[in-house]
């Protein structure tokens, strides 16, 4: 009922689009492990613990219900909002915040999915019996095309995390935009830039 | 008297003759079943004092002249209040001038020689009428499914028995500015009319007097906006740019914080409707 | 033909109208859903008399012609509304809201119907705060108020510069909560086009549907017309572009007697006609002539820009003249003004048709600040509109038609001479006289609508006998018969000229001969022009499209039409009252000063007329007036 309400599922995108958001902030810390020079002993210590973990499959869940969730509703507002306009304008301009991360958030959500299901396959469900995860990242990192390929992942993630977090909180009721902006752009950059360095730095430190 | 006039006349006349050109590409559509399309024409003698209406008006009675059908607008007061007019000019909702109405944007705006579109507001709730009228009755929709306060005629008290802040009367009335012309809708990517909601959401809901029924009124008019088909907002902001009221889309965080409030209390169970 | 009575009641005269409201017979409550009223334009006496009646359990059919209710005219008043609150303690009270009214009408309105308004006045207030009008406050909460149109006291509450617009939000807003409680049915973009009247009571309407071209029949147990005054007959005017006379000229064609048309107000500070492609005017808050001077060069044809005229060479023209009020005199002096130094060539700007408003003194006795704080959002506007920066360079003024205050005539109870016909607001010719006072177009609207017509339809509805009516009968098909004729014969003629092109003609020849100042010979030669232009419309006008669609050259064409006949019994009217009153001044009639003389002998009396054919002499009807409370003075501004 609250899903099927304009704001509701404005809301419900908000929501778990932050905590989606945190989940990044958490996996990008444990990334940078992987940059601490120590042949990955660290890396490896922390991934075995969160595997070992009691609460991993419960909170991998809930992860993944919050993902759906963020991509049902996300589709749901885009097929509403194509519905609402049928015909077109033959000249379009934009005198407000309309940015290319605004008008491309379903496109640039999209590629992400793409992106996180490759990204499960290659680290998370791979077979590397014979390797530690360190190992696996390494070696998959020497690929020019992974790596490439990873890292437009990480802009489009950028794009999108531009227009979403600042959106999220005039959704919340929270009217700062001006002020957000800045904070905003910095966190795009932070995380998009963060997750895309890690790779590069590895295939070029090789 | 009569002397006056004619000298007013062929100086104005003096004026247009050395006046800008236009080419102008207007959306012809003879009515809802249509497709429509892009028409080009030419308009000449254009003075730079003249509203961009008045430079349509031009140009409406030379095709008649020339036995050829006028395009329809709708236009009214012609002074920037009833919320009448309203064009999509180059792609921007009531064109280049900022905080102003489509019969607010004079022709010294535009470059003289270029291209000007011109099209009508588009969107599934707003269906043309013909050319570049739109049928905005969904609206007045929206506002009765609760833009109001429930006090019949001669039942209010007087009219000081309940003070109000200057702040608050002033913040009441940002919000109560706006003419309902569309262009909010007709800007968003969406088609969305939240700005429209939310201002009059906003209106009511910081008066004492729009207390009473402050808990379902968002609710009602934000499903009527849906079963009307206006889009979601996605908070580009595009409404708050063209709006002539300059209408802000704080407005829509408010009404944004009115549904959280909602939802908040509704888990309290407490009755969200006293009846009438 | 029925004589006129007023049906005025007895006794004192603040005992009138409570006396009246115990006399008038009401409707069972149960009985009110068996009736339905329509009620025709939605601006502020429309909507809030459909509301009301809607409230009291009416069954009413509401109609405008705009796409929505809430665009009717009036959201365009800026100034603000009167009321005898006496919030202020300055000394208001009913009475001094009447006397003013009925002094500033230049005695020519009906005392009881005045009285009444400022009873009310106080009501409105009160309902329109409940509604959630955000009125302008003091810092502890209060409403403020402010002194308007030369008033001694302080009784205008104003929301901003929009006060219109937000009292019509209001009255539409409770109109848009009876829609949705299923009391009022809607019909935007609707014209009407005929009244039907059946057994000599009016019964119906005929409407044009205006998106399909559609005829459609309305029965009811009464009509309500709401439908603004008839200021575009002049073309240019600060009135929307579709405010027209046809609802009340149809009804006048049916019988219903046209009062005072020769009535009409012309406000001084418009901006001024910058070229034959002009399609209306703009007005600017009178408040500006408190701190700006008016000047013209003192010679004529004087080229330079005005800050190459020196001090010695300008004509302060009002101060002047008038060296008591100086700038500020009364409206209709004002503007009398403006035209003569005009019509004497000292006028400036490209036609030499506007003078100068001077605020470089203001500026720099109070500092820029200052007048930027008062005047701030009247100079951004008058700058967007001409391209000039009025803190540079003075603006350019000139008078423009804005009100008008003659309508259908109605009795106390708002009811025509046609039985079930009511007329509210500035479609009637009630309260204002010959001239209106500032912010007292509200405060008429809404009284109309709030608190007269619920109680007088009651009345008319209780106390006669009805018989059941409905669009089969056979008055309904000759009512759309007619009115299809109409707009056949106006599609047929195809000729050469623009609905517009006419109606600049007559909109000229009415300014120059029927506008600020008249005289007999003047109105004569009108009389005989207006003649002339309407044949020559239905001999050479183009109307293309046809009658089944979406047309607005249409539409414009049949108001045009209604606008050439009201043209002609409008500058009758103006002959006819052969004495100066108000905003009607008759160049014969005026004291050595100038100023308008009244002829309370002869013409202290509402002249209503009677229609009797296109092209033929109305006949004139007179209601005397009688004033039994106040005393009539001759007004003196020097």
């Amino acid at each position: 009922m609250i899903l099927s309400s304009s704001i509701g599922k404005k809301l419900g995108m908000a929501l778990t689009g932050l905590l989606l958001f945190g989940f990044l902030l958490a996996h990008l810390s444990g990334n940078f492990l992987l940059l601490k020079g120590d042949g990955g002993a660290t890396f490896n210590a922390y991934s075995e613990f969160l595997v070992g973990h009691p609460l991993l499959i419960p909170v991998e869940f809930i992860l993944l219900g919050i993902f759906l969730l963020h991509i049902v509703l996300a589709i749901s507002v885009a097929r509403d909002n194509r519905r609402a306009r049928p015909v077109g304008y033959r000249v379009s301009a934009s005198v407000g915040g309309r940015s290319v991360s605004s008008r491309t958030m379903i496109y640039s959500g999209l590629t992400t999915l793409i992106f996180v299901a490759v990204h499960l396959k290659t680290f998370k469900y791979a077979d590397h019996a014979g390797d530690s995860l360190y190992g696996l990242v390494v070696t998959t990192f020497t690929s020019e095309l992974y790596v490439g390929g990873y890292a437009v992942a990480m802009v489009l993630l950028g794009f999108h995390l531009w227009h979403a977090f600042q959106s999220a909180f005039q959704t919340l009721g929270l009217h700062a935009r001006p002020r957000l902006r800045g904070l905003s752009i910095g966190l795009c950059i932070l995380i998009a830039g963060g997750f895309a360095m890690i790779p590069l730095a590895i295939y070029l430190g090789k | 008297m009569s002397a006056g006039s004619q000298a007013e006349a062929a100086v104005s006349t003096e004026r247009r003759a050395s006046g800008m050109t236009f080419t102008l590409e207007i959306w012809r559509q003879r009515n809802a079943d249509d497709p429509g399309r892009m028409v080009a024409y030419e308009a000449t003698r254009v003075s730079p004092d003249m509203s961009f209406l008045e430079m349509l008006d031009l140009l409406n009675e030379e095709l008649m002249r020339k036995g050829e059908e006028p395009f329809a607008f709708d236009s009214d007061c012609r002074e920037g209040i009833c919320g009448m007019c309203g064009l999509v000019i180059n792609g921007v909702a009531h064109g280049p001038g900022t905080g102003t109405t489509t019969c607010q944007l004079y022709m010294r705006l535009f470059k003289n020689g270029s291209r000007i579109r011109v099209e009508p507001w588009r969107a599934r709730a707003f269906p043309v009428v013909r050319d570049l009228v739109v049928d905005r009755s969904a609206f007045d929709r929206i506002i009765q499914a609760g833009g109001y306060t429930s006090v019949n005629t001669g039942s209010a008290p007087d009219a000081n028995a309940t003070l109000i802040s200057q702040a608050r009367a002033e913040e009441a009335m940002d919000s109560a500015a706006c003419i309902g012309c569309g262009a909010c809708v007709a800007s968003c990517k969406n088609a969305s009319a939240m700005l429209f909601v939310a201002a009059k959401v906003k209106h009511l809901g910081v008066l004492p007097q729009g207390q009473p029924e402050r808990r379902q009124r968002g609710v009602t008019m934000l499903e009527t906006m849906q079963e009307e088909g206006f889009g979601n907002c996605t908070n580009e902001y595009e409404c708050e740019a063209v709006c002539p009221k300059e209408i802000s889309t704080s407005n829509i965080a408010f009404l944004n914080r009115e549904y959280i409030r909602n939802l908040v209390s509704l888990s309290s169970l407490r009755p969200l409707v006293t009846s009438e | 033909m029925a004589t006129l009575n007023s049906r005025v009641p007895g006794g004192p005269l603040a005992q009138k109208w409570e006396r009246h409201q115990f006399e008038l017979k009401l409707v069972n409550p149960a009985n009110k859903r068996h009736h339905s009223v329509i009620v025709v334009g939605t601006g502020l006496a429309g909507a809030s008399a459909a509301a009301t009646l809607a409230e009291l359990g009416y069954n009413v059919l509401s109609f405008c012609l705009q796409d929505s209710p809430r665009r009717a005219h009036s959201i365009a008043a800026q100034g603000g509304i009167n009321a005898a609150k006496n919030y202020q303690n300055d000394g208001d009270s009913v009475f001094r809201l009447f006397y003013d009214t009925i002094k500033g009408g230049d005695y020519r309105s009906r005392e009881a119907n005045v009285h009444r308004l400022a009873e009310i006045s106080s009501n409105i207030i009160d309902q329109c705060v409940a509604q959630g009008v955000p009125f302008a406050r003091e810092y502890g909460g209060t409403l403020t108020n402010r002194s308007f149109g030369g008033a001694q006291v302080s009784r205008t509450f104003y929301a901003r510069g929009q006060t219109g617009q937000q009292l019509l939000l209001g009255a539409y807003s409770a109109l848009m909560r009876q829609v949705a409680a299923g009391r009022v049915q809607l019909f935007p973009r609707s014209e009407m086009l005929e009244p039907v009247i059946v057994d000599g009571h009016m019964r119906g309407i005929v409407t044009r549907n205006l998106c399909s071209g559609e005829m459609q029949s309305w029965a009811a147990d009464a009509v309500v017309l709401a439908t603004g005054g008839y200021g575009n007959v002049f073309f240019l005017s600060t009135n929307a572009k579709a405010s027209n006379v046809t609802a009340t000229w149809r009804a006048h064609r049916r019988g219903a007697f046209f009062a005072n048309p020769c009535f009409t107000q012309i406000h001084p500070t418009c901006i001024p006609v910058s070229g034959d492609f002009q399609s209306k005017l703009t007005l600017m808050s009178e408040s500006l002539r408190n701190d700006g001077r008016v000047w013209v060069p003192t010679t004529a044809g004087d080229g330079r820009t005005p800050d190459q005229i020196p001090e010695a060479e300008r004509d302060y023209y009002l101060e002047r003249r008038y060296p008591g009020f100086g700038n500020l005199v009364p409206r209709d002096v004002a503007s009398r003004a403006a035209k003569a130094v005009c019509d004497d060539g000292l006028g400036v700007g490209s036609a030499g048709r506007s003078v100068y408003l001077d605020f470089v003194e203001a500026i720099k006795r109070d500092g820029l600040d200052v007048i930027r704080q008062k005047y701030g959002n009247l100079f951004q506007m008058y700058e967007e509109i001409t391209n000039e920066d009025p803190y540079k360079t003075p603006m350019r003024i000139y008078p423009a038609v804005h009100y008008t205050m003659g309508g259908l005539w109605v009795d106390y109870d708002l009811m025509s001479n046609l039985p079930g016909l009511f007329v509210l607001g500035e479609a009637n010719f009630s309260d204002h006289g010959a001239n209106r006072l500032g912010a007292s177009a509200l405060m008429q609207g809404l009284a109309d609508g709030y608190f007269v017509i619920p109680y007088t339809l009651g009345g008319y509805l209780a106390g006669t006998r009805l018989g059941e009516v409905t669009t089969e009968h056979p008055a309904f098909a000759e009512a759309e018969a007619a009115a299809s004729e109409r707009i056949d014969s106006l599609l047929a003629v195809r000729g050469k000229r623009t609905v517009d092109d006419f109606h600049r003609e007559l909109g000229l020849l009415l300014w120059d001969h029927c506008g600020m100042a008249r005289n007999a010979s003047g109105l004569t030669q009108a009389l005989e022009r207006v003649r002339q232009i309407r044949e020559e419309f239905w001999q050479n006008v183009t109307v293309l499209g046809t009658p089944g669609e979406f047309n607005q050259v249409l539409e414009r064409a049949g108001r045009v039409a209604d606008f050439m006949e009201f043209a002609e019994t409008m500058t009758r009217d103006a002959l006819e009252r052969d004495e100066s009153c108000g905003g009607h001044f008759r160049e014969e009639h005026q004291t050595g000063e100038g100023e308008a003389r009244r002829d309370d002998d002869n013409f202290a009396h509402v002249a209503a007329w009677e229609f009797t054919g296109v092209g033929q002499d109305p006949v004139l009807h007179k209601e005397p007036l009688v004033f039994e409370n106040v005393s009539l003075s001759q007004r003196s501004y020097k």
